[in-house]
């Protein structure tokens, strides 16, 4: 992913973050993965480690809004 | 200028901003990567997904409260078509990706990139604001 791209993820992620953020829902989540899309461009290369947190928390979140409603 | 409009508009529409700001994320998060051979593009991207699908699940969490239209769990339906076969998507993607198999891990994205167009079809078809 190209610095413009990063840049773009990052201003889309902080719209998400706001929305959750004004209507009283955590925007932790969006916020924890904007933080790992910074860290992962300054580092250039993340950690197996940090690779591994990152999707336990997506399968988490996708297992939430795929539950029957 | 422009982020005062889209904060105005959140705040007056904020489920709906949630879902827009969701897939657009979505789409810069998977078009970004036009050749996902690193564990850093992968990074990325499960990152642009965790930012979308936040936003995606405050805007179910909206629709169970009844803070949105009653046919948001007919909408919600419709996406969870798409969204439920991105697990298994997904899981060949990190695999693929991990053992640098770059031919197969473009294969993959391609069809994360057609499960996201689907269902951003359904959002827009349902008046959900997309951009």
């Amino acid at each position: 992913m190209d610095f413009m791209a990063i840049l773009s993820l990052i201003g889309k992620g902080l719209t998400v973050a706001q929305a959750l953020y004004e209507a009283g829902q955590t925007a932790e989540p969006a916020i924890k993965a904007l933080l790992g899309v910074v860290t992962g461009a300054q580092q250039g290369e993340v950690t197996d480690d940090q690779l591994a947190e990152a999707e336990a928390l997506l399968d988490k979140l996708i297992e939430d809004f795929n539950l029957d409603i | 200028m422009r982020k005062l409009i889209l904060a105005v508009i959140c705040s007056l529409a904020l489920a709906g901003c949630s879902v827009q700001g969701a897939l657009d994320t979505v789409k810069t998060a998977v078009t970004g990567i036009e050749n996902p051979v690193s564990k850093s593009d992968l990074y990325n991207f499960e990152n642009g997904m965790i930012i979308a699908f936040a936003g995606l699940n405050a805007y179910r969490q909206a629709c169970e409260l009844g803070s949105v239209g009653a046919s948001c769990k007919d909408v919600i339906r419709q996406m969870q078509v798409y969204t439920k076969r991105i697990p298994a998507v997904l899981r060949t993607a990190r695999v693929f990706v991990k053992q640098n198999d770059q031919v197969n891990a473009k294969v993959a994205f391609a069809t994360l990139r057609q499960l996201m167009a689907d269902f951003k079809a359904i959002a827009s078809a349902n008046n959900v604001k997309v951009q």
